[in-house]
């Protein structure tokens, strides 16, 4: 076949449109303007409504416009002249024929639009502080998108620029979601799709030209397999890219920006005790608002006013996030760990979260249990915060799967008269075991064992509920005492309901998300909560009256001097008085102020020297002054309530991260108190009544809000990823790891893998040089390093030919490489063994092209070298 | 590189998504690393089982010939192939088997390309390249195939019919004494039979009468030979477009005074050859190259192939060869002398040649003619008056017909 064919000829033609044959392809147009459509779409979307619905036409009329006038031969200058005129024209009649209607511009022979015309030519020549009424900010936003689309139509049928054409309505788009507060990800998706297909098209065009140009014959349907292949890789990579969750991106982030202040409050605090400028007192620069498991005091904080959830609910509520039990002096942190570790644990040992289906409630103890009121609200989240819940009053469900970090209490051998005891009164995850106890007949064992079951239906569910406890794991024995009633005896550890610190979401997602949570509260009223005894359970006083050894004698006798000139003589009474005083004239509230000197007891500054704080000084203060005087409390983290927004839901934004303080009442459980001032105090005493959330619901039915019945089934304690036993077995053996962040983790591996990468290349490279002579060994090595530089050593070259292509190639390997290869000439063709000056010349010239390796590949590098070989 | 380039672009993607709050713009940048990612996939896979292969049925053509080449493109993989460019590099002047394929899953194609040989010279088909990309042409995808064919393209050789070839001066019925291993009417003698020998030339009376095998000697058949002298000396070559208007499409592919000359000697050894005459070549390029004397097809062959390849790359006068191989022209040799050379030196020579009784014919291809600087009517004046046969060949001459009568 001729080279040259009709086919060629054909081709020739593609890259001159002939009649309405568009070269580039309706592959490309289509997109084009659906790319172009939806910029336009997302700039109506934020625009002024209906008026807004003439920018898609208007952008794409643009693009018509661009592509008519790039294929007229006709000169730049002109075209973009016309290209103006008409849009302006069309511009101002389409917005004045949305202002005044088609028939009235007819009728007054289009001067309506001639005066909007002049209107805005003279607020912009004039200038006027007035604001620019909605006809003429039309005319502007509407022209702007004309001219977008008519530049990106130019750019790309006449100069066959792919890239600007796409990259000015691309970034306007994306300027455009950035002001939107909730951006819809399908323009974006769309347009990157669209402008996949544009690529692909656009590229079978080039080739067909190119081709063509080079009379090249070629199948009919590339242009159409290139675009599917295009379509393909673009819907996979945005299955990619919108099924990727940034969860751990956060968490890195997080970790590094935390680690990043501390070592950056590490530095202030040395420069300060060197008497430095830039220097700080040493307080450390932690920030509560984002919620980590521990939080230095102090620092500045510049939030901003983004909005991190809308919540629908009847009332308002504070959104809670985490709590924290022990204060250090400086800051808070938790010892929900340390409750979890049992004798022989390692540090690194960390607490199970507990898992919760949808809808799961949490099995509060019979303690706190009675009086309590479920609220339930519908939260839109938008700004996730590392998976955490935003939960409302104590965490009661959420209608999708949750872990909740809790405390847990240890069970050392304790002893159970199964038939005397209240099943109700056991932690929830024993009483279905002591129920089925309670049931079950006992004949004593032949062997001085266990006891054995009458009743086999019984057995089993026996068995199988001892062996669920030795998941946690607890161990648990029956025996029977003197009088043949059946003992349990349990030893090991078990979830405290109770006591829950934070709850995270099981699936994690990055983007924004709705859920309902369901939260309970106490319906005591202040004075129920004002008789409420000081018997507390042995976990809350070990974890909530904790005191730093900081706490200075003045701080202690505070909390009695203000409890006794309140007069205060209950808990209630005494934690009321406390909030009145700290939230009086004694303090002034300030966002940022300065941390203590160093060494000073952070809540003692707060107290009696600055007397300036924000939240977090205020919550701390009034928990170290409850506690002292033995009423349990702890920090609690969250969001207080914001403003509501016209669909009536309640706004939520960064700058309304707050800290509060929870205390525990004797049959009540964790009561709030809002010790900060400017804030309103906590209503008491909350009816049973249901609260109805005003929004739509998202799928499940509302529940009413109900008494919390005493829970007849707890919920299946599997840990995050393997059972309870598992993980603690692996914690029990203790990895080196467990202690290290994820940025030390990464940073270890990545030194690993590079050790790796060095440890294969060494090895790749001394592969299959083993029992070879030195020279011969040497040419080996050259002929490796030639092909890591890119000569091919074809095996029809002699060693010199192949030396002067290795040089040609790269002048910067000099005369070594021919030092190489006329050593292996002499020794494989002269049979002359390499003496020891000619082994010393070898190893040089080698040393040389080693040290030169790492340019061989640079072309830069070849370039300047071959220029300066020329110019000697 | 483009490895590198790729996995740089991962990294900094990875980091900018880790620290990065915008969600949106995330996923734009992984929309935009995953195409990145895949296309390239798609590139390192889009040559992979592709196998590229090019036949060529004959090693050996002559200017004006066709050449028949097949090319076949075979995917071995499952995916299919949207388009392969294969790029030819071959040196072989006016041939291209370059051409765009598709290829469906474990599919094939081939076609031919049909190349007429334009220059003499030895040439190489091949190598080729596969060039594919990822659909957006941001990883080409080359892949070079390094194989080649060598062709070995021969002078044209024009019909010479009335070419009068120079007679040596022999005594009559005179051997040789110039021993052949070619069977001639000249049987020199006799000798004992050799492992080697052949039997057709065993003497069957000789080995009767003797009782051992004895095989016959010849001589080389009495006539006399024909040595081509041909002149490449680079200062005399004059280089000129292809004539398009001349009628003999071979005569369009002759664009010197050098293709003249060396079209011009093969078909004067042809002419001679098929005459019965024995013809030695004298090539004076930038190597001298003789060879010797031979009437058979053999030597045609020897002759072409040497002229294949002939450069006027030379350095030495032409006047100096000749003298410096005199030594080989007795009074039973014809020489012809093919030369572009206007220096009047070398007329001097072949003048005192002819003096001597040597047959000289002077073959001048003129260089004015190409659009040179110097005309050859001198030289071919002095050789007239010398009594030197001289004909004179000048641009889209026929060569045939330019060498049928004296200038």
């Amino acid at each position: 076949m001729a080279t040259y064919s009709a086919q060629a000829a054909r081709n020739d033609r593609m890259g001159h449109p002939s009649g309405f044959n568009l070269a580039e392809g309706w592959g490309v147009l289509l997109p084009h303007i659906a790319a172009l459509a939806l910029t336009a779409y997302s700039i109506t979307k934020i625009g002024s409504g209906e008026r807004a619905s003439v920018l898609v036409p208007m952008t794409v009329a643009g693009l018509l416009v661009g592509l008519v006038l790039a294929k007229l031969p006709i000169l730049d200058a002109f075209a973009h002249l016309v290209a103006l005129t008409i849009g302006s024209i069309s511009v101002l009649t389409v917005a004045t024929a949305h202002e005044i209607g088609w028939r009235t511009i007819l009728r007054d022979h289009g001067r309506p639009v001639a005066l909007l015309g002049r209107d805005i030519v003279d607020r912009f020549s004039h200038g006027s502080g007035t604001k620019l009424p909605d006809s003429e900010l039309l005319v502007l936003i509407s022209l702007t998108l004309w001219l977008v689309g008519y530049s990106s139509s130019w750019m790309l049928y006449r100069r066959e620029w792919l890239m600007p054409a796409l990259v000015l309505p691309g970034t306007m788009l994306m300027v455009t979601m950035r002001y939107d507060r909730q951006p819809p990800a399908a323009p974006v998706a769309g347009f990157l799709f669209c402008a996949i297909l544009m690529s692909a098209r656009h590229h079978a065009f080039r080739e067909a030209k190119d081709w063509g140009r080079r009379r090249l014959t070629f199948p009919g349907g590339v242009a159409t397999r290139l675009v599917i292949g295009g379509a393909v890789i673009g819907a996979l990579s945005l299955l990619l890219a919108w099924g990727t969750t940034f969860e751990s991106s956060s968490r890195l982030r997080e970790q590094a920006s935390t680690q990043g202040q501390q070592a950056w409050q590490k530095i202030q605090d040395m420069l300060g005790k060197a008497g430095l400028p830039g220097g700080t007192s040493g307080s450390g620069a932690g920030s509560y608002s984002t919620f980590p498991s521990s939080f230095e005091l102090g620092g500045n904080l510049d939030l901003s006013d983004t909005i991190v959830a809308d919540v629908s609910s009847n009332a308002p509520h504070y959104l809670t996030v985490r709590s924290y039990d022990l204060y250090n002096g400086s800051g808070w942190e938790t010892t929900v760990d340390d409750t979890f570790k049992l004798p022989g644990d390692k540090s690194n040992v960390h607490a199970i979260p507990i898992s919760f289906g949808p809808r799961q409630s949490v099995p509060f103890s019979s303690a706190i249990a009675s009086n309590q009121v479920a609220s339930e609200a519908s939260v839109h989240v938008l700004a996730n915060k590392d998976g955490l819940v935003f939960t409302i009053e104590s965490f009661d469900s959420s209608t999708m799967p949750t872990m909740a970090l809790m405390g847990w209490v240890k069970l050392d051998h304790v002893r159970i008269d199964v038939a005397r005891i209240d099943a109700s009164t056991l932690p929830p995850d024993l009483q279905g075991l002591v129920r089925y106890l309670q049931q079950a007949s006992f004949a004593p064992s032949s062997d001085g064992g266990e006891p054995f079951i009458v009743q086999n239906s019984i057995s089993s569910s026996v068995a199988a509920e001892r062996d669920r406890l030795k998941g946690f794991p607890v161990e648990t024995s029956l025996s029977l005492d003197s009088d043949g009633s059946p003992i349990l005896t349990v030893s090991g550890r078990l979830p405290n309901y109770d006591d829950i610190e934070a709850v995270y979401q099981s699936i994690s997602t990055n983007g924004s998300q709705v859920y309902r949570v369901a939260g309970v509260q106490s319906t005591a009223t202040k004075a129920q909560l004002e008789a409420t005894g000081v018997s507390y359970p042995a976990w809350v006083t070990q974890r909530y009256l904790q005191q730093s050894s900081t706490i200075t004698s003045r701080t202690k006798a505070l909390a009695h001097q203000i409890v006794a000139q309140a007069g205060a003589t209950n808990p209630f009474d005494e934690a009321w008085a406390i909030q009145q005083y700290l939230t009086g004239s004694n303090f002034t509230y300030q966002l940022n102020s300065p941390g203590p000197p160093n060494g000073q007891d952070f809540v003692d500054y707060f107290l009696f020297d600055s007397k300036v704080g924000r939240c977090e000084q205020y919550a701390s203060s009034m928990v170290v002054l409850l506690r002292e005087l033995g009423i349990p409390s702890r920090l609690v983290s969250g969001y207080r309530v914001g403003e509501q927004n016209s669909d009536g839901q309640w706004v939520y934004r960064e700058n309304q991260a707050h800290t509060w303080v929870e205390v525990y009442f004797e049959g009540q459980g964790w009561i709030p108190f809002e010790p900060t001032k400017g804030q309103d105090p906590f209503a008491y005493g909350k009816t049973q009544t249901t609260e109805q959330t005003p929004t739509a619901d998202i799928g499940a039915a509302t529940p009413e809000a109900t008494q919390v019945a005493e829970p007849t089934q707890t919920p299946e304690p599997t840990a995050v990823a393997t059972p309870i036993a598992a993980a603690v077995t692996d914690n029990q053996s203790g990895h080196w790891w467990d202690g290290l962040s994820p940025l030390t983790l990464a940073l270890l591996a990545c030194a690993a893998l590079i050790v790796a990468a060095i440890g294969f290349t060494m090895i790749a490279w001394g592969w299959g040089l083993r029992g070879m002579t030195p020279t011969a060994s040497l040419y080996a090595r050259m002929l490796r390093l030639g092909r890591f530089a890119g000569v091919r050593a074809d095996p029809a070259l002699t060693p010199g030919e192949y030396a002067q292509e290795f040089r040609s190639a790269a002048p910067m390997a000099g005369t070594a490489v021919k030092v190489i290869a006329d050593l292996y000439v002499a020794e494989r063709y002269g049979h002359a063994a390499m003496g020891q000056e000619e082994a010393a010349r070898g190893r040089r010239a080698w040393r040389h092209m080693r040290r030169n390796a790492v340019f061989l590949r640079s072309k830069w590098a070849r370039r300047l070298s071959r220029r300066r070989s020329n110019s000697r | 590189m483009a490895t590198f380039r790729i996995l740089f672009t991962v990294a900094a993607a990875t980091v900018f998504v880790l620290f990065s709050t915008w969600e949106l713009l995330n996923r734009v940048v992984i929309v935009v690393v995953a195409v990145l990612v895949l296309s390239y996939l798609w590139s390192r896979w889009s040559l992979r089982g592709v196998s590229l292969s090019w036949s060529i049925p004959q090693d050996r053509a002559q200017v004006g010939q066709m050449l028949k080449t097949r090319v076949a493109v075979a995917n071995r993989g499952l995916l299919p192939k949207p388009w392969l460019e294969v790029r030819d590099h071959s040196s072989f002047p006016g041939h291209s088997a370059s051409r765009v394929v598709r290829l469906g899953s474990r599919g094939r194609t081939a076609w031919e390309v049909d190349t007429v040989c334009r220059k003499r010279g030895r040439h190489q088909i091949g190598p080729m390249s596969l060039i594919s990309s990822d659909p957006f042409g941001a990883f080409p995808s080359i892949r070079r195939v390094p194989a080649s064919i060598e062709i070995t393209v021969y002078p044209p050789e024009f019909e010479l019919a009335r070419f009068p070839i120079p007679a040596g001066v022999l005594t009559g019925a005179a051997a040789t004494q110039r021993r052949t291993p070619f069977v001639t009417p000249s049987v020199a003698g006799i000798r004992e039979y050799v492992p080697g020998d052949g039997f057709n030339r065993i003497s069957w009376t000789a080995t009767a009468r003797l009782g051992r095998f004895m095989v016959k000697e010849f001589d080389a058949d009495p006539t006399s030979d024909v040595w081509i002298v041909l002149d490449c000396e680079r200062a005399h070559r004059v280089d000129a477009r292809a004539a398009n208007s001349v009628a003999d499409e071979r005569l369009r592919f002759m664009d010197s005074t050098e293709e003249y000359a060396v079209a011009a000697a093969a078909s004067v050894a042809k002419h001679c050859l098929v005459s019965g005459r024995g013809v030695g070549l004298i090539v004076s390029a930038a190597h001298r190259e003789v060879i010797p004397a031979e009437q058979s097809e053999r030597v045609r062959v020897k002759i072409l192939e040497s002229l294949a390849v002939a450069t006027s790359d030379g350095q030495a006068p032409l006047a100096d060869v000749l003298m410096g191989e005199w030594r080989r022209f007795g009074r039973h040799c014809g020489v012809v002398v093919i030369t572009s050379s206007s220096d009047p030196a070398w007329v001097d020579v072949v003048a005192k040649m002819h003096a001597h009784r040597v047959q000289v014919t002077a073959l001048i291809v003129d260089g004015r003619s190409f659009g040179g600087p110097t005309s050859a009517d001198a030289n071919i004046d002095r050789l007239a008056q010398a009594g030197v046969p001289t004909f004179a060949m000048r641009y889209g001459s026929d060569i045939g017909l330019a060498l049928a009568g004296a200038a």
